[in-house]
């Protein structure tokens, strides 16, 4: 045994350049698997560690809702079996101003607060507050404040220093008692217009009148508490209020979802590489070793032990592979995590990484199971070779052309070009998740076949370009199947970048086309604002006109379908389609079908809506209104990608009375030509700082939405990097291996009369053409795979329009060509300089 | 007669490991235009090497090799290789044909590597397939021909550019005598008619029959030269 298992590392030693191809394929399949089954674990831990860091260690959390008597209650006095403690929270606005230096300054400058009332022992005890300075000696009472370190810094504030606010209209003087490091609930995001600052209960209860109320309380459970049945007894307790977990798993795993199943495609797409990179050069191992183990057999050994020895080596690349790619998952993993805990919308998350044996053992598993299994076809081919045929070397090694390879590469590319379309609408998801898969393996399969036909149309012009080298070129190009492997695997590494990089392009169109649909150039939010709060708007210079947008971005439940809808507008259809533009499907007049919302409870989804819950016009929905359920019936539908398709429009009138909301949520605001849109969002800011106002420019949130898009596909960009890279690893051992197999054949030609020039320049043409076809043949697998790209992302609820990019088409196929040119640059001088009677006498 | 290939003083050492091993020494031949001639001796003897240095494979440690009256030492690898397509044509034991090349394509090599339209010389071709007979088999690839049909390729590879010297390493190595037989003759036709220098290396007394002289090699010296009585 320790005789096959020493030659077994020697064949592993010998061969440094293959073993380290062939782990460093492994290596990459193993980790993106280990990076991409953890990251749901380690981002769920970060979104939640996000949230935590405003509710602490609270388990439930009692607010008022829209049925609620008043946004404040009190706490109740009885002790609830599991509760360990009950923190209130009295929360209002405060207003900053910062004195002014010289009087520069047309306006003055300020700076809002969200000034939140606690217990400083509940705080503590629920979500401490990390100090930087503390005032010692005192207790944390009357007019004491906590600031942030972010104000703090900003201000120039101390602990010690005196504050004036405006709170609830009135100027107060409050003592800075201590600044807060930017954690718990201190954590604001970087974009943050408002900035917290903390208060005694009882001082922020008196400001706003409400002695013994809070508006929001946090319970936190003993440990041995059930939630279900604690957070069953409050809602009994507090029966007209709203009781209920800071957050949903369910709802971080369904924002989950779409982040992590592109990186699953990604992983399939780099193990498919893998395995054929690892089958291609097993097939090269088998045939390498036929003559020792035609030896073995002739001594005795069984058919079993020379399939352990080669086995043995395939499991020793696994083993490698595998351990090398827990390292190299863990370190991908981290930096996936870092990348996307700088989330634009909610600032940068404090991160770490989640995983188990359980994500460990799987992705070694994984890398064992891909070496064995691709080395298995090969070795089990050799396995039945006759030792007659072994020993005496008489083995064909030449593969005859499969014709029921092209068959089925045609049937894959039908399948995969068909599925995605005319599957019925429960099996889309994985009906165009293997559609794309079936389509790079029917590419892959039909590469000898395109390959021959690229030569018939494009073949008689090698003799012109390269005369009769390049006919030669022509020649081998058809038959040798280290070049067919190598186009093959140029191919999918081809295909699966042009891929990835039109996707990211066309989520960036997307995007902007989505942002172009809205003629405005600034949304404001005011508190309490109604039509007379539109007339002050429009009075701030450089406002050109305004529009009262009632829409609730969040869900509304349309319980007849069991579908969260993520954006409702109630419209007013006389100025809507001046500020949003309006495209209505199946030929419906504009106007004539936002005028017919006025007359009754009708509904106009948008497309994505329409195809997910198959809707036609007449259906109705039932949508959870805060009043209670209420029926639409659809008239239309509308090609809006807002919300990625989750939004449908109402008229403002059912809206208002259906939703209980007598404010208006935004104003869509046009600005005067000429004038500058920060400006006049910054004069807004300042006319309505006393009432709260928030506000963004159009080119701001597109800016935002944009860079959040970036920063995921710069992870799918690097996975299809390392996908090609790997390729490329393939592309240059296949062109080793290559010219090792051809050496005979090119020492005859030079026995015949081929100078060296003349061997590179026919190395040259096929170097060139392959890399030409690979080229061609993954543009046009990436453009099959490209077509069901809008079927998958249909099917997760992402609707997605697909982007064509010339360029990327030229780049590819430049591309191709110049690796397969610099891959077989050293083999082609080496052998040019060959020993022609050594090679020609080599058996 | 003209002389078609002359050494002069022709060495050849090999290093084994870092042992040197001196297998041609003083070699001096003369060969004229229109011989057959046949090299023989035990395996180990150089002549395998005598054949390849004649033919410009390989080049000598020292010594000079001239092909009608041109020596070989002072081309460049664009020059050695256009005499080998157009001066020389090799026949080997193992046949050494372009496994992916058809009959037809693997017989008009040397004429595409010396830049010539394969469609300006279809009628050499015919001749050359006639005189082979292999015209039912143009489209094979070697893979699907018998040895004895594989050698008679390789010749007819040899013929195409109309070389003046053919030279053979133990071209019926491979075969069976009947085919041996067939090899032979069709070899020594092509000198009869053609008037080709042949030159073979060979084990055998009898395909050495079919030539006019043999040359002995021992321990990499020429041991005897002596006219073949057929």
């Amino acid at each position: 045994m320790s005789i096959i298992l020493k030659y077994i590392l020697k064949n592993i030693w010998e061969k440094k350049f293959r073993t380290f191809l062939i782990v460093i394929s492994i290596t990459s399949s193993a980790a993106l698997f280990f990076a991409s089954s953890a990251i749901a674990g380690t981002m769920t831990v970060m979104y939640e560690n996000q949230m935590r860091m405003q509710t602490g260690q609270a388990s439930l959390l009692i607010r008022a809702d829209d049925q609620s008597p008043s946004r404040m209650f009190r706490i109740a006095a009885d002790d609830v079996e599991g509760v360990a403690l009950t923190a209130g929270e009295v929360s209002m606005g405060g207003l900053y101003t910062v004195p002014r230096n010289g009087g520069e300054s047309a306006h003055s400058q300020t700076a809002q607060l969200q000034i939140r009332g606690f217990k400083l022992e509940d705080l503590e005890a629920f979500n401490p507050i990390l100090f930087q300075q503390k005032a010692l000696g005192r207790d944390f009472a009357g007019n004491h404040i906590i600031l942030s370190q972010r104000f703090a810094d900003q201000y120039g504030f101390q602990t010690g220093d005196v504050i004036d606010l405006e709170i609830q209209g009135s100027d107060r003087r409050l003592v800075v008692w201590g600044i807060a490091r930017p954690t718990g609930i201190f954590r604001d995001s970087p974009q943050a217009q408002t900035l917290t600052a903390v208060v005694p209960l009882g001082y922020a209860a008196s400001l706003s009148g409400v002695q013994g109320s809070v508006n929001t309380a946090y319970v936190v459970l003993t440990p041995e508490a059930d939630e279900v049945q604690v957070q069953a007894r409050l809602s009994s307790i507090y029966s007209r209020y709203d009781v209920s977990p800071p957050f949903s798993p369910g709802d971080i795993a369904g924002m989950l979802d779409t982040i992590i199943m592109p990186f699953f495609l990604m992983t399939t797409m780099v193990l498919f590489i893998s395995v054929f990179i690892i089958y291609s050069t097993f097939k090269v191992i088998t045939v390498e070793r036929l003559p020792v183990i035609g030896t073995f057999r002739s001594i005795g050994a069984t058919r079993k032990t020379t399939d352990a020895v080669l086995l043995g080596e395939s499991l020793v690349y696994g083993v490698l592979g595998g351990l090398l790619g827990l390292g190299a998952g863990i370190g991908i993993l981290y930096g996936m995590t870092s990348i996307l805990a700088n989330d634009p919308w909610s600032g940068q998350m404090d991160f770490s990484m989640k995983f188990g044996p359980g994500h460990l053992t799987s992705a070694f598993i994984l890398a064992v199971c891909v070496s064995v299994i691709s080395s298995w076809i090969p070795i089990a081919r050799v396995s039945k070779i006759p030792i007659k045929e072994l020993v005496l070397n008489l083995v064909d090694n030449h593969s005859r052309r499969k014709t029921w390879k092209s068959v089925t590469a045609v049937l894959l590319l039908l399948f995969g070009t068909l599925a995605p379309r005319f599957a019925p609408h429960v099996l889309a998801l994985p009906a165009s998740a293997l559609g794309i898969f079936a389509t790079i393996t029917g590419v892959v399969m039909a590469v000898p076949l395109l390959t021959s036909i690229f030569l018939f149309f494009f073949g008689h012009l090698y003799g012109l370009i390269f005369g009769n080298e390049g006919i030669l070129a022509v020649k081998n190009l058809k038959d040798n199947k280290n070049i067919l492997n190598n186009i093959t695997l140029l191919t999918i590494g081809i295909a699966v970048l042009l891929m990835i990089n039109t996707i990211s392009y066309s989520v960036g169109v997307e995007v902007l086309n989505a942002y172009r649909d809205w003629q405005f150039d600034l949304m404001v939010s005011i508190s309490q604002a109604d039509r007379s709060t539109e007339q002050s708007l429009r009075a701030v210079p450089g406002v050109a006109s305004t529009y009262a947008a009632r829409e609730q971005w969040g869900e509304v439940t349309v319980s007849s379908h069991d579908y969260p809808l993520r954006y409702l507008q109630g419209i007013d259809p006389l100025t809507y389609r001046n500020f949003i533009t309006f495209r209505p499907l199946d030929g419906s007049d504009a106007d004539e079908l936002l005028a017919k919302l006025g007359e009754g409870r009708y509904i106009i989804p948008a497309s994505m809506m329409q195809k997910t819950l198959q809707l036609e016009v007449g259906d109705t929905l039932t949508l959870e209104m805060p009043v209670g359920p209420k029926e639409y019936q659809v008239i239309g539908f509308y090609d809006s990608m807002m919300m990625n398709g989750s939004n449908a429009i109402i008229h403002q009138q059912y809206y208002r009375s259906d939703m209980g909301n007598r404010f208006i949520d935004n104003y869509f605001v046009r600005i005067d030509k000429g004038a500058e849109a920060d400006q006049v969002l910054a004069d807004i800011r300042s006319k309505f700082q006393r009432r709260g106002v928030w506000g963004q420019t159009n080119q701001a949130m597109e800016d935002m939405n944009i860079k959040s898009n970036n920063q995921f596909f710069v992870i799918l960009k690097g996975f299809s990097l390392l996908a090609m890279v790997i390729g490329v690893f393939g592309v240059f051992n296949n062109y080793v291996i290559s010219f090792i197999e051809r050496r005979r054949s090119l020492a005859i030609m030079k026995s015949v009369g081929m100078s060296r020039r003349q061997v590179i320049k026919m190395i040259f043409a096929e170097a060139i053409t392959g890399g030409c076809i690979a080229g061609a043949v993954g543009v046009l697998g990436a453009i099959l795979m490209l077509l069901g790209v809008p079927y998958l992302m249909d099917a997760t609820n992402v609707p997605i329009g697909i982007h064509f990019v010339n360029s990327f088409f030229v780049t590819a196929i430049q591309g191709g060509m110049l690796i397969a040119v610099l891959a077989s640059l050293s083999p082609a001088l080496k052998n040019a300089r060959m020993n022609i009677v050594e090679a020609i006498k080599y058996e | 007669m003209p002389v078609a290939i002359e050494t002069e003083n022709l060495n050849k050492t090999y290093l084994l490991g870092e042992i040197p091993v001196e297998v041609l020494q003083n070699i001096n031949l003369t060969i004229d235009e229109g011989e057959f001639v046949t090299i023989m001796g035990p395996s180990g003897s150089g002549k395998s090497t005598l054949l390849y240095l004649m033919g410009g494979l390989d080049q000598p440690t020292s010594g000079k090799i001239r092909l009608a009256g041109t020596e070989l030492s002072g081309l460049s690898d664009k020059e050695q290789s256009i005499m080998r397509r157009r001066q020389v044509g090799f026949v080997f034991q193992f046949y050494n044909l372009v496994p992916n090349l058809t009959v037809e394509d693997n017989i008009l090599l040397p004429l595409l590597l010396d830049g010539k339209k394969a469609k300006e010389h279809q009628t050499r071709l015919e001749e050359i397939m006639a005189t082979v007979e292999l015209t039912d088999r143009r489209k094979h690839t070697p893979r699907e021909l018998s040895g004895g049909q594989q050698q008679r390729v390789a010749i007819a590879r040899a013929l195409m550019n109309k070389p003046d010297i053919i030279l053979a390493d133990e071209p019926t190595g491979n075969l069976d005598s009947r085919t041996t037989e067939e090899v032979m003759q069709l070899l020594a036709r092509i000198n009869r008619e053609q008037g080709k220098t042949i030159v073979q290396v060979s084990h055998s007394v009898e395909t050495a029959a079919y030539g006019n002289r043999i040359i002995q090699v021992r321990d990499g010296k020429v041991w005897d030269e002596h006219e073949e009585i057929a």
